[in-house]
């Protein structure tokens, strides 16, 4: 399988160890990653509240180097995934708009065709790359660990915008992903609530209970970790973990991995291969309880 | 939601209404890196939407001063990554893309025009001219 693949910002930037595990799983994935180093940022929701045009061209730029690659376009963060639905659904809708902004392209030998491909790498798992064929591939089962999904609200929400009619379980594959790498998937109250961040620099305390809130409603349900598929989730749940503890008034110190660390782990990578040390809250727990697991079989 | 950044594009750019809050701060610090970066520098980001040549500013800063001091405890921000933020390859093709619509200013509003895309519904919801307007 090979795929155009589009990182983010946010993995290259304040979360690096997400762009680096994502690599090293594709690879015992067999999927190949054909990066999109050229195309510019997503704009996340913000540029498009500046000026949609902007947004929608910057967005397209970045669907026609997709499409020149030959293959679908993915991407790691779910953040990206709702900016560019959001600008897609605009692009695909209109011949006139989408020629507007062709026009544009043009100058960089680019053209957008309507229609295309773009999932996020949880998606793309279940889809496309299929949840047996994946089980297969395990070689250390998160037998006994209890992971808590995190969604993050932008594949999640709108569910019009973003496929749900033709994948209505779109809102349960985290929970499918877990399960099939032999890890407990835990329900908790906050799974599919806002993280907080969109606000953090408008209202840093609201933000910050939000995800303090979220942290604490899958400790009382007994998880041993967070997994997201959205990197900017990751910054409030993790990077913001201590002053979340702060505002909500409790420990917290729940481990918070990204969706691409959970499959490496599965799949025997070592934690610190997979950037688990570079975490705010250490992930010594989840390493402990995975090690007793493996020294018991 | 879109209807709702529709009205603060309208808000801010036809009404110059600036949030009392960083949100229209934001905004701008965010347009105005990927302009001239192409991806978003982070640090940047939270440095200008908080402005720190206000009071209020600096003391938002202060106090968001130990998650960044984390980060590069843990590896996760280095100081190149915080103060060398590379500019994508091929700028000039942003910036060329934000001198377009920056002068042009189209809006699409699905909203009026109708969700269903050309695969599905080749006429204009409820019998309206597709709204494009700049």
């Amino acid at each position: 399988m090979k795929v155009a693949y589009w990182p983010g910002c946010v993995s290259r930037g304040f979360t690096p160890e997400l762009h680096g595990s994502m690599a090293l799983v594709a690879g015992r994935l067999g999927i190949e990653l054909v990066e999109l180093d050229r195309a510019n940022c997503c704009g996340a929701g913000v540029i498009a509240e500046h000026n949609q045009e902007l947004a929608d061209t910057l967005n397209a730029r970045t669907f026609a180097m997709a499409q020149k690659t030959g293959h679908a376009m993915m991407n790691i963060c779910s953040t990206c995934q709702g900016a560019q639905s959001e600008c897609q659904q605009r692009l695909d809708a209109d011949t006139g708009y989408r020629d507007h902004i062709n026009e544009v392209l043009a100058a960089e030998g680019l053209r957008y065709e309507a229609g295309i491909t773009n999932k996020n790498f949880l998606w793309l798992l279940v889809e496309d790359y299929g949840l047996d064929r994946l089980t297969g591939l395990v070689k250390r089962p998160l037998s006994g660990l209890r992971v808590g999904p995190f969604y993050g609200c932008y594949v999640l929400r709108p569910t019009t915008r973003l496929g749900y009619q033709e994948h209505p379980e779109r809102d349960r594959y985290m929970e499918r992903v877990i399960e099939a790498l032999g890890g407990e998937a835990v329900e908790y109250d906050g799974s599919r609530k806002c993280c907080g961040f969109p606000v953090i620099t408008m209202n840093r305390e609201t933000s910050l209970r939000q995800a303090g809130r979220h942290i604490g409603d899958a400790i009382d349900e007994g998880a041993d970790a967070l997994v997201t598929p959205c990197p900017l989730c990751h910054l409030n749940l993790d990077l913001q973990q201590p002053d979340a503890a702060g505002v909500v008034g409790r420990d917290l110190g729940l481990p918070v991995l990204h969706l691409p660390q959970l499959v490496g782990l599965a799949l025997g990578l070592e934690p610190k291969e997979l950037g688990m040390n570079k975490h705010v809250v250490r992930t010594t727990g989840v390493e402990r309880k995975l090690s007793a697991v493996a020294t018991a079989a | 939601m879109d209807q709702i950044m529709r009205l603060r594009r309208k808000a801010v750019r036809d009404h110059g209404i600036n949030d009392q809050n960083n949100g229209a701060r934001h905004e701008q610090a965010f347009t105005k890196i990927i302009r001239k970066k192409g991806t978003l520098d982070e640090r940047k980001l939270l440095q200008d939407s908080f402005g720190p040549l206000r009071p209020q500013g600096g003391i938002a800063l202060l106090k968001a001063l130990p998650t960044g001091l984390r980060g590069f405890a843990r590896g996760k921000i280095t100081p190149k990554t915080a103060l060398l933020h590379e500019t994508l390859p091929g700028i000039e093709n942003v910036r060329r893309i934000y001198e377009h619509a920056e002068e042009h200013r189209t809006e699409l509003n699905l909203y009026i025009v109708g969700e269903g895309g050309e695969a599905e519904d080749k006429e204009p919801a409820m019998g309206e001219t597709p709204e494009v307007t700049t």
